[in-house]
């Protein structure tokens, strides 16, 4: 039954996550995403779910995926320097189409940065953080209510498409409290497992936008999972072109090709009579909005975009928006990342520029947008 | 839309002020958001917690200005300076906060705690002020029940009401 409660978005990724169905949770404590664990660790028992606190970011992981591979929804939460340290555990979870999420709380960064202080800079450490071809989706919230709304879904598209989600928040909605409305009614996704009966394979798909079946340890099925190139049954093949080129192809179409099941940007205004467009994903978007409608009611022609998939990106959705633009502002608590996708999504003739500002636990203010249109309108 | 900031030096409860305040205003009712900001240590340093409460859905939570400010320590006052400069009413320690501003008000916070042997809960005599000043003997209620639940009761209550009657002799009516 839905409830009303006062959560910080930490909380609400771990009551997200067990409306989920999630129940495994392996991590190592890291500001400002602790208290994802901290919960976990009291909440999990109650569910009948697992909870370890691993030795490190990498055991972690890999407790993740095998938690996953022994038939539960899993996660773990972190932020930067932990995601660094699980990636090589992320590749491995990609290459072996392993369904889990990972909630990444940002902070300063690089390197130990400010712990405590907010920051949007792992969008691509999300997206490209593993070697080798890989594909994953990144999802973004934007406060504590889409954290928990956000994290269901990323359990649904990891469990649909046997694929690791991350989640990224940032400090300020990791630690920052709201009311969140919990126990909605949802629809819960479940991984699709072999047929009782008859042919099946673990790694391959007819339709290349489908996931296998996938087997669980442990459950009477026989079961090879490699992170070396494999073949539709699991059989390490490490020579074959056609072996190699076949799989990370299919993985990628998986995710590429899904487009439609992933969530969908949030657009205000009207695109087609816009002269300047606001492009944003997280904490930062609250500010953009603030902004949009002040500059609208001032008279600027604007429309405003907040992306909630990070990746897969649809360009060509994002194009048809900025189509008619001639200034887009990017604002990121980074030195920006974002703004990449924009430039590539809109034509040479578009202007576009970022709002940066990183660092001290300072947000984006709207007033400091405003004064970036303003002056983008003036050219 | 309304806006509370309590400022100080980490160690002083700033953070559990604003849990305190916010969890009085959601169950008045008042949609709320509460941020904050602080260092990695545990004590010193410039710590800062705002909330922010609306009868609608917090659209945005990143504000420049409070209507209603309370500093209990020099140490939290300098890293915002200009959006105190911009803020309605401040309220500052008159012993442990030497600057001086158009806006705002002192009162003996510290003081009184010490008479009163209260110390450590300053940071809920800033409850008191706070939710005396801004809603009145209602909020001063809730917030009574929320820290009845938590540790120190009798010490926290007793500091509640030490800020009501701090707010009273301020003479400020902001309702």
């Amino acid at each position: 039954m839905a409830r009303r409660m006062l959560l910080s978005g930490n909380e609400a990724i771990v009551y997200g996550a067990l409306d989920a169905g999630c129940r495994f949770y392996a991590g190592y404590p890291i500001t400002p995403s602790s208290e994802i664990m901290h919960l976990m660790a009291k909440e999990m028992p109650r569910v009948g779910g697992v909870f370890i606190q691993a030795e490190d970011e990498l055991a972690a992981i890999n407790m993740v995926i095998g938690a996953s591979w022994g038939g539960l929804k899993s996660m773990t939460a972190t932020s930067g320097p932990g995601l660094s340290l699980m990636q090589e555990g992320i590749g491995y979870a990609v290459m072996t189409e392993t369904p889990l999420v990972i909630v990444d709380v940002m902070r300063t960064g690089p390197a130990t940065g400010q712990a405590t202080k907010p920051a949007q800079g792992d969008l691509m450490q999300a997206r490209w953080g593993r070697h080798g071809d890989q594909y994953l989706v990144v999802l973004a919230a934007q406060d504590p209510q889409e954290a928990y709304d956000l994290v269901i879904e990323a359990f649904n598209i990891a469990e649909e498409l046997r694929t690791p989600v991350i989640l990224l928040i940032d400090e300020f909605i990791g630690h920052g409290r709201e009311v969140v409305v919990v126990g909605k009614d949802v629809v819960i996704k479940n991984r699709r497992l072999p047929p009782p009966s008859g042919e099946w394979m673990p790694f391959d798909s007819e339709d290349p936008r489908q996931a296998s079946p996938m087997p669980l340890l442990g459950k009477g099925y026989y079961v090879l999972v490699t992170g070396s190139t494999h073949n539709e049954y699991g059989y390490r093949d490490v020579h074959s072109f056609e072996t190699h080129y076949r799989l990370v192809k299919r993985i990628k179409e998986k995710i590429i090709g899904n487009l439609d099941k992933m969530p969908k940007p949030i657009v205000l205004g009207k695109p087609d009579d816009a002269e300047t467009a606001i492009v944003c994903f997280g904490s930062v978007c609250r500010s953009a909005r603030e902004a949009f409608y002040k500059l609208r009611e001032r008279g600027f022609r604007m429309v405003f975009v907040r992306l909630r998939t990070l990746w897969p990106l649809d360009y060509d959705h994002l194009s048809r928006i900025l189509d008619n633009v001639e200034a887009v502002i990017v604002p990121e608590l980074s030195l920006g990342q974002l703004i990449h996708d924009v430039r590539e999504a809109v034509d040479t003739s578009t202007r576009v520029i970022g709002v940066n500002k990183v660092g001290g636990g300072l947000p984006i203010y709207p007033s400091e947008i405003i004064k970036v249109v303003k002056e983008a309108c003036r050219k | 839309m309304a806006s509370i900031a309590f400022l100080g030096r980490g160690g002083q409860g700033i953070v559990f002020a604003a849990t305190i305040t916010a969890e009085t205003l959601f169950n008045l009712g008042y949609y709320v958001a509460q941020l904050q900001s602080y260092g990695a240590e545990v004590r010193g340093g410039s710590v800062l917690a705002h909330i922010v409460y609306d009868n609608k859905t917090i659209e945005n939570p990143f504000i420049e200005q409070y209507d209603l400010a309370i500093v209990l320590h020099e140490a939290g006052l300098k890293r915002w300076i200009k959006h105190l400069e911009k803020s309605k009413t401040i309220i500052v320690d008159k012993d442990l906060v030497k600057t001086r501003m158009d806006n705002m008000v002192t009162a003996p916070i510290i003081e009184n705690v010490a008479r009163e042997k209260l110390s450590g809960s300053e940071n809920i005599v800033a409850v008191g002020i706070a939710m005396q000043l801004l809603l009145g003997r209602e909020a001063i209620a809730v917030a009574k029940s929320i820290l009845e639940k938590r540790s120190s009761p009798e010490k926290n209550i007793k500091a509640l009401e030490l800020g009501t009657t701090i707010a009273l002799n301020l003479g400020i009516n902001m309702a």
